[in-house]
């Protein structure tokens, strides 16, 4: 009788517990979640994809914070009427990238999804780590609240910034200043794990399945990059039947300046550098994927075009700034601070 | 898996439902099977040394209680051969310590050994190397080992009697709650408890999860949340000064502290739900007046390991109370005294430091303790005589004051060395908080610059005058968790919702942050 009553109890108090976390829950839509700017840091992606108009976005740019800082999406809509949106993560490993991808794919079909390769080099920490993210995956899709448990974040001051189709904007300039030929100096770890592999693989499959052109790329970054990396990448490419384009490759075909083009000495593109390799994939998209022009379609260009007139003043004013200092400034000196927007860091 | 992982909540339901509905005299087996798996899931087929220091501690004692049953059925006027007797315990209590003792040192140590007679070797003009040694060590050796010693020690000097059954032994050691950061038992901890086979039940129940919510409220809200803050103030290329490096010594100390108390009370609240009362390993070390205070409340089963089985040892051994003998005659009382002292602090202090780990800046962690407890022993007198001058009672409150806040300068820079990559780092840290400045204009940026946001120290502001301000009240009224059980359901409730409601709010997880691992599950 006694243990009844407790069990009863127990039973009580875990159903209780069970409503206070799962009901706020509830409220938790990715509109909610977007209009409030309740998604903070890695977070954010989830509901901003979710957001996208339905089956809108052709191209996902995928990865880590390297992926959302050297393509632009709004350049390629303007030049080529591509819908693409940069859906990478900050510190993302591709366990995380499978998560995004998989959310992003009950909304949208995309046809092509641009992996830029940086985080198959993060350590997963084993198996027993993996299993614990799935988990944990699985009961924040379960209990919003628990993903988006940060929320209270927004009563603070907050380094808000505007993200324009994912793609994170940075005027800053902190020059790399060693060799040219960091592919052939640089040495890097080269090993990919095991974690990391599988999760590639499915996502080739997720790829295969959907009928998506999965290609891979490894953005310009003297931090990240070298010559073992870019050969370990080719093979696993050519193993996989993937193409895989480094752009540490073709700096100079580019035109990449790391004096002026990245934000943190080497780690990433800022606006500059960025656009850049987007000049690159205007020209490999078109050649290599069938994509459609969508400025055509009034529906989608008026929205496109609305989000492209805002990115549009501010690519302009920091380039402008960037380019003042360039001129007045003695190159190894060039340092530009940026105040106005902050910076997603990993 | 460790035990502020999703996987430890999986785990230590399926070992609760397991236990609860095994007959009673059985149900220490569940406990054993369940340590051993928690061992291998850390440790794989690191295992097997766990399982030959159990056995090489349980055959000892076993070895060792037989001759002194042997001694006992000698008749005592038999001298010579109740004394080759003990000659054989003493023997066999040496192999066994030896061959213990031996396995930590050759797993841990040997290639830190190599590395310092490699530099010596260099500094004097020498060109030879050894080879670069990497030797995986098993979870929680520097725990278990010391429990197995203090077991042979215990059985040696008759404390206790040896246990027969090999497996007991073997829960002892690995315990899956303790095995990773302590507390440091002895036999007579868990020798009742352990194998009673409790039923799970209301009272250790709550008192249970309550400690388990109560340490990860420490670790969730609070040092998980600093990790990132501690790690970048000691990165290689660190550049702060002035009151930014008093914030990396006050930000490591508290993110030590919570972490190793916060994990202390998941252990300790694991073992409760068993029926298993464990000792405690912190008493609000930031109320002591003194270093040596701080050592009674700050990790407080080492503390008294030590106590046991090296300071007692060596006051009493034959050298020191020779010592005592000649110093009274020859130099004084004040004298010996702090020789007597410091002959017994020094192994400690020695042994202390490096039990941490074979790292430089943790030997230098016991030096500075056995520097500053000398200095205590040392200047005590003075102190007392200065007292007396200026008419000041020993227990008037701002003296009482004094002697706090002097002790917390003292541990905040035994943090901060304890912390840092190398002694050159700590001096660097010690002499850049003259540099400069004290307060710079940039500092709110700078404190922003450690990856957490406004938020974030909101967040560690609030839970730690939480936390200390429920030290303070623990402090007058040592059994306040105890009463837990007893609160009307709904008080109980209201806390119980409160506590897991804020660590599902604002605690470090998700997206963003990392998993910490445990600091002491390193040593």
């Amino acid at each position: 009788m006694e243990k009844k009553r407790h069990m009863k109890r127990n039973l009580l108090f875990v159903g209780i517990l069970f409503l206070l976390i799962y009901l706020p829950g509830l409220l938790m839509t990715p509109q909610f979640v977007l209009k409030h700017h309740l998604g903070a840091g890695r977070n954010a992606i989830y509901s901003r994809i979710a957001c996208e108009p339905a089956n809108s976005v052709d191209v996902l740019v995928m990865g880590d914070s390297e992926s959302y800082t050297s393509v632009s999406p709004m350049k390629l809509w303007k030049e080529n009427g591509y819908t693409v949106y940069a859906a990478g993560q900050p510190g993302a490993n591709l366990g995380d990238t499978r998560n995004v991808l998989k959310v992003a794919l009950e909304s949208q079909k995309p046809k092509v999804i641009l992996l830029e390769t940086h985080s198959l080099f993060r350590s997963r920490n084993g198996k027993i780590n993996q299993k614990q993210s799935a988990l944990a995956e699985k009961l924040y899709n379960a209990l919003p609240m628990l993903r988006y448990h940060n929320a209270w974040k927004q009563f603070f001051p907050q380094r808000l910034h505007a993200s324009y189709k994912g793609f994170n904007i940075s005027g800053k300039v902190k020059p790399y200043t060693g060799s040219d030929d960091y592919m052939n100096q640089n040495q890097k770890p080269d090993v990919i794990d095991k974690e990391n592999l599988q999760d590639l693989k499915a996502i080739r499959k997720v790829c295969k399945d959907h009928n998506i052109q999965l290609i891979l790329y490894s953005a310009p970054s003297p931090k990240n990059y070298s010559m073992t990396r870019n050969v370990t990448l080719t093979k696993l490419a050519k193993k996989m039947k993937l193409p895989y384009v480094d752009l540490n490759m073709k700096t100079q075909e580019l035109g990449i300046d790391w004096k002026t083009d990245t934000r943190d000495k080497g780690d990433h593109l800022n606006i500059s550098g960025a656009l850049k390799t987007t000049a690159f994939f205007q020209k490999y998209l078109s050649k290599n994927c069938n994509l459609p022009d969508h400025r055509k379609d009034s529906l989608v260009a008026s929205k496109w075009n609305k989000t492209y007139m805002e990115y549009a003043a501010v690519e302009e004013k920091k380039m402008s700034k960037i380019n003042e200092k360039k001129n007045d400034t003695p190159a190894e000196t060039l340092i530009v601070a940026e105040k106005d927007s902050g910076t997603i860091q990993e | 898996m460790a035990y502020n992982v999703l996987s430890y909540f999986i785990f230590l339901p399926v070992v609760m439902a397991v236990y609860q509905v095994t007959r009673k005299q059985y149900r220490w087996w569940v406990l054993l099977a369940a340590s051993l798996l928690f061992f291998w899931m850390i440790s794989k087929e690191l295992i097997i040394w766990a399982l030959i220091t159990a056995g090489i501690t349980w055959w000892t004692g076993i070895g060792m209680d037989s001759i002194q049953k042997k001694i006992k059925a000698i008749d005592r006027k038999d001298k010579a051969q109740r004394n080759q007797l003990k000659a054989k315990s003493k023997k066999i209590l040496l192999l066994g310590m030896l061959s213990v003792v031996g396995i930590l040192v050759g797993l841990k140590y040997t290639a830190f050994t190599l590395e310092t007679i490699q530099r010596i070797m260099h500094h004097f003009g020498g060109r030879g190397t050894f080879p670069a040694l990497r030797i995986l060590v098993p979870v929680g050796i520097s725990f278990y080992t010391l429990q197995a010693v203090s077991y042979l020690l215990d059985v040696f000097w008759k404390r206790e009697q040896a246990e027969n059954n090999f497996f007991k032994v073997l829960l002892f050691l690995t315990f899956f709650p303790t095995v990773m950061e302590g507390p440091i038992l002895e036999w007579s901890d868990t020798k009742e408890t352990l194998y009673q086979g409790e039923p799970i039940q209301g009272e250790n129940m709550a008192h249970g999860i309550f400690r388990i919510v109560w340490g990860l409220f420490k670790r969730m809200l609070i040092s998980d949340r600093l990790n990132t803050a501690v790690v970048m103030f000691y990165q290689p290329k660190g550049h702060f000064s002035g009151a930014m490096v008093l914030m990396a010594a006050i930000v490591t100390t508290v993110q030590l502290y919570l972490e190793f108390s916060g994990t202390i009370d998941i252990v300790i609240g694991s073992a409760r739900i068993f029926g298993v009362g464990l000792p405690e390993n912190f008493r609000q070390p930031f109320q002591a007046k003194s270093a040596a205070e701080f050592w009674r409340r700050w990790h407080i089963t080492l503390g008294r390991w030590f106590k046991n089985y090296i300071f007692y040892p060596v006051t009493t051994s034959s050298l020191v109370k020779k010592w005592g003998k000649f110093g009274r005659k020859n130099c004084g009382k004040y004298i010996t005294m702090v020789v007597t002292s410091a002959l017994a602090l020094f192994p400690v202090w020695m042994l202390n430091g490096l039990w941490h780990g074979p790292k430089w800046p943790y030997i230098l962690y016991g030096v500075y303790y056995f520097i500053i407890l000398l200095a205590e022993v040392m200047l005590e007198p003075v102190g007392k005589k200065m007292r007396q001058l200026i008419h000041v009672s020993d227990d008037n409150p701002w003296i009482q004051r004094w002697h706090m806040v002097r002790t917390w300068v003292i541990i905040i820079t035994g943090e901060m060395l304890f912390r840092a990559n190398s002694f050159h780092q700590f001096l660097t840290l010690c002499k850049n908080l003259f540099k400069g400045p004290f307060i710079s204009d940039g500092m709110v940026n700078s404190l922003l610059s450690l990856k957490l946001d406004p938020g974030d120290w909101f967040i560690i502001l609030i839970g730690t005058v939480i936390v200390f301000a429920v030290d303070a009240l623990l402090e007058r009224k040592p059994d306040l968790f105890e009463h837990f059980p007893k609160l009307p359901t709904v008080y109980r409730w209201g806390i119980y919702y409160a506590m897991i409601l804020s660590i599902v709010i604002f605690g470090a997880y998700g997206a963003g942050y990392q998993t910490v691992d445990l600091i002491y599950a390193g040593f």
